[in-house]
């Protein structure tokens, strides 16, 4: 197998899934050329979370907005569910992790730590207003794991990223930024971005990323190889994929 | 999950701002009313696969209900995985089947009534808008006879947005479930973008015993367990 590796990161191959595209463990569903290198779950937090009443899909050009508020079932039900499946696994399982304040973000890798095949956390950012706490979320990931964060390329700025570093995090994760858009009756709607023409975003958020020295998972708008072979020769340790996955 | 490229045959406009196509089935895929396909076309270099539900079949050529994308021409050819979800589960003995279509097309309840005409039961269709050759059997419902049309039936499928649910039994001009036919089931249109594989639950239903997705639970559920 050709691995790789940095600082405790590993990897069989350097493409992966974006949280939220495949669900909570592998499948066959894979429809890549190249294989994955691990395999990240959806974001999972403390307690099940429903689903957004204001879940939307809402298309624009070169991309479309998704709002559905990550649902998922808590963090015991997803280990409960899918344990089986994680230790059977031939590929890393990073978790994601998705925590209002770092205290929850503790206690669920302190849930995480003894489960067989889970071999990172992939921690979401907090939300814009809780950034200035970034350094207690990433202290309180801290343990057995190497975290990496995941980070919206809308919030990619040379200050946090140092905060980043300090904080020690193993690897930064650029995810789907933040949209707004109106829905079908005018309302507007938040949500995250995806789509092709987030390509050139990704591809400068990279390099500002470079420049402080942390490994870098880059990720979206990627469609073609050659792409994400662009991501690779730029730097990007790995590229994740996300809508791609879904045709 | 069975995957497939195929070609579209034919496309066809029924209804105004509804653009439908005809594709060439494969042997062995059996696609039950109320059940879909997701397909996209690789050389338009589309974001998102699009549901096909399909309306009606005659040998290996296979009707799509609409609206599909405006783009989609005769001869590109789709690629194509599935079936997903549950269809439509009418009683084999039901002999007075009512098909409630509140979308501007109802063609995806088409294959139900074909199936319940051949099976010697009685259609009654209400729509926005009516299909061109349908039986000339099936009766043709206007607003004001929905309410006898639901007191005569044995058997309601109901097509309709998830934006419709909370104003169903207003619109069906009934007070409350009770007086719906036995067996009455609804195949709620949401958006369907990744069939399942990401449990993204954008297709979400609100239902009595919990959350539902409408791509593996759905997206054709029981009424009497849609919470409305």
């Amino acid at each position: 197998m050709n691995l790789t590796s940095h600082q405790d990161i590993y990897l069989s191959s350097p493409w992966l899934n974006a949280s939220g595209m495949l669900g909570y463990a592998p499948s066959a569903a894979w429809n890549w050329e190249q294989p994955p290198g691990a395999f990240v779950t959806n974001p999972v937090s403390l307690s099940s979370r429903p689903p957004a009443p204001n879940r939307a899909l809402i298309p624009f050009p070169g991309g479309f907005l998704l709002h559905n508020g990550h649902p998922n079932p808590g963090i015991q039900a997803v280990i409960r569910r899918h344990r089986p499946r994680w230790a059977r696994a031939s590929i890393p399982i990073w978790v994601s992790l998705l925590g209002n304040t770092p205290e929850e973000i503790q206690r669920m890798v302190k849930l995480l730590e003894d489960v067989e095949g889970v071999l990172g956390i992939v921690l979401l950012a907090p939300p814009p207003e809780e950034l200035p706490h970034l350094t207690e979320f990433l202290q309180a990931a801290a343990g057995e794991l190497p975290v990496i964060l995941s980070l919206p390329l809308s919030q990619v700025e040379s200050s946090l990223l140092q905060q980043i570093q300090t904080a020690g995090a193993s690897a930064l994760c650029l995810a789907a930024p933040r949209g707004c858009l109106p829905d079908a009756s005018g309302k507007l709607t938040y949500g995250r971005l995806y789509g092709p023409a987030l390509f050139p975003q990704c591809l400068s958020a990279l390099r500002t990323c470079r420049t402080v020295g942390l490994p870098v998972i880059a990720g979206s708008g990627v469609t073609t190889a050659a792409q994400g072979e662009t991501l690779l020769a730029a730097g990007a340790l790995a590229v994740q994929l996300d809508f791609v996955l879904w045709l | 999950m069975p995957q497939f490229s195929t070609p579209i045959l034919e496309t066809r406009l029924e209804i105004p701002g509804q653009p439908g196509a005809v594709i060439a089935m494969p042997p062995k895929l059996a696609l039950l009313p109320g059940q879909f396909l997701l397909a996209h076309v690789p050389t338009l270099a589309e974001i998102l696969p699009t549901p096909l539900f399909p309306a009606r079949q005659s040998g290996d050529r296979l009707e799509l209900a609409p609206p599909l994308p405006p783009d989609w021409e005769a001869g590109v050819t789709l690629s194509v995985k599935g079936p997903f979800g549950n269809g439509f589960h009418r009683p084999p003995l039901a002999q007075r089947v009512l098909l409630v279509s509140f979308l501007p097309a109802p063609h995806r309840l088409l294959p139900l009534a074909q199936s319940a005409h051949e099976a010697g039961a009685a259609v009654a269709l209400f729509a926005n808008a009516i299909p061109v050759n349908l039986p000339e059997e099936f009766e043709l419902l206007t607003d004001n006879d929905l309410p006898a049309a639901i007191a005569w039936a044995d058997y309601l499928a109901l097509d309709l947005t998830l934006e419709q649910v909370p104003g169903l039994l207003d619109h069906l001009g009934v007070e409350s479930l009770r007086r719906l036919p036995g067996t009455a089931e609804a195949l709620i249109l949401t958006p369907l973008p990744c069939g399942g594989l990401a449990e993204c639950s954008l297709c979400a239903v609100q239902t009595k015993s919990g959350w539902r997705r409408a791509c593996e639970d759905g997206p054709v559920f029981d009424l009497r367990e849609i919470d409305l």
